[in-house]
C-alpha cells in the first residue's frame, strides 16, 4: 500500500525524495523540441514506495500538483501541466513522446488521462506519475 | 489541462493506468493557476563562495539555450529566460508589481513555449546583476486592452548566475 505521500513531504521547489529515504531512478523530462530538460532531479517520487511490492489503493492517485514547481495543485486552468502521482497509473518502463510528432499525445504507455470526460494529453508516464 | 476547461467550478480528473487502474479526483477550476519551472538539483553548493543569494533553483536558460548554473552562468548582459505554467488561456504580461522589485532585472517581454500547452510562456529577462537572486513577482494579465489587471500569481525567488 502507499506509504508515503508525495505531496505530504514537498520542499520548496522539489520533492526531497532523498530526505525521506527515498532513493531511485534520475528524473529527466520535458524536452520540448529538442531543448534542454524542463526538470531534472535524483531520486524523484517516481522510485521508492510506489513499485513493486506495492498493491494499488482504492483510490491509486497520491496528488496532483503543478509540473512546474511540484506545488500542490489546488485548481487547475487551462492548458496547465500538471503532474498526477499515484499507484498504477503509469507503464512499468517510463514514457515519454515524441518532441517531432504532432503535438503531445492524449495516451502513453496504455495510460490515459482524461479531465471533465474530455482527453487529456501528456508528455511523460513513469510508474507512478503522469504528466497532462 | 485541456484548453477547453472552464475558469470556474470543477474539474474531475480520471487516470487510466495500462493495468486497468483507474482512479479521479476532483479539484476547482480557475482560470490562471501559475507557477515557476524549477530545477530539482542545482551545483549551487559550489557557489557558496560566490555569493548565494537564495536557496531553491528555478529552471533558467541562458541565451544559447544551455541551462544556467554556476558552472554554466550567463554572459554579462546576455538575455536569460524562465518558463511560467499555468498562466491560462490569454498571454501573461509579466510585470515588476513594486512590491517584489526586480532590481536590476529587466522583463523583456513573455512569449509562448512552441511545443507546449498554451499555459506554457517563455519570460525573457535580462540583468546586469551576478549573481542573483531572481524573483519573479506577481505579475499582471489584461483580459483585453485597458481592462482590469489581475495577478498572475505568487512570488518566487530563485538564484541564477552571471559570468
Amino acid at each position: 500500500m502507499i506509504t508515503r505521500a508525495p505531496c505530504a513531504v514537498r520542499q520548496q521547489g522539489w520533492l526531497d525524495a532523498a530526505a525521506h529515504g527515498i532513493t531511485g531512478e534520475t528524473v529527466i523530462e520535458g524536452m520540448p523540441n529538442g531543448s534542454p530538460p524542463l526538470l531534472a532531479g535524483t531520486g524523484a517520487v517516481v522510485a521508492g514506495p510506489y513499485l513493486a511490492g506495492t498493491s494499488p489503493a482504492a483510490d491509486a492517485i497520491g496528488c496532483i500538483v503543478d509540473a512546474a514547481d511540484f506545488t500542490q495543485a489546488a485548481s487547475a486552468a487551462p492548458g496547465q501541466l500538471v503532474t498526477i502521482f499515484g499507484a498504477g497509473i503509469g507503464p512499468a518502463t517510463p514514457a515519454g513522446y515524441d518532441p517531432s510528432g504532432a503535438g503531445l499525445p492524449f495516451a502513453l504507455g496504455g495510460a490515459s488521462v482524461a479531465v471533465n470526460g474530455e482527453p487529456a494529453r501528456s508528455s511523460t508516464r513513469h510508474p507512478a506519475r503522469s504528466i497532462s | 489541462m485541456p484548453n477547453g476547461l472552464g475558469a470556474a467550478g470543477s474539474v474531475t480528473v480520471k487516470v487510466t493506468g495500462p493495468g486497468g487502474v483507474t482512479a479521479q479526483r476532483t479539484m476547482a477550476a480557475t482560470a490562471i493557476s501559475p507557477g515557476l519551472f524549477t530545477l530539482g538539483i542545482t551545483d549551487y553548493p559550489q557557489c557558496q563562495g560566490k555569493g548565494l543569494l537564495c536557496a531553491t533553483s528555478a529552471t533558467v536558460f541562458n541565451q544559447d539555450g544551455s541551462l544556467n548554473s554556476c558552472s554554466n552562468p550567463a554572459a554579462p548582459g546576455s538575455q536569460v529566460s524562465v518558463l511560467l505554467n499555468g498562466t491560462g488561456m490569454l498571454a501573461p504580461s509579466v510585470v515588476d508589481n513594486g512590491n517584489h522589485p526586480l532590481p536590476g532585472v529587466q522583463v523583456e517581454g513573455a512569449e509562448p513555449e512552441a511545443g507546449q500547452p498554451v499555459g506554457v510562456w517563455r519570460v525573457l529577462l535580462r540583468s546586469q546583476r551576478s549573481p542573483l537572486c531572481l524573483l519573479i513577482p506577481h505579475g499582471e494579465r489584461r483580459p483585453g486592452a485597458g481592462a482590469e489587471r489581475r495577478h498572475l500569481g505568487r512570488a518566487v525567488s530563485h538564484s541564477f548566475y552571471k559570468g
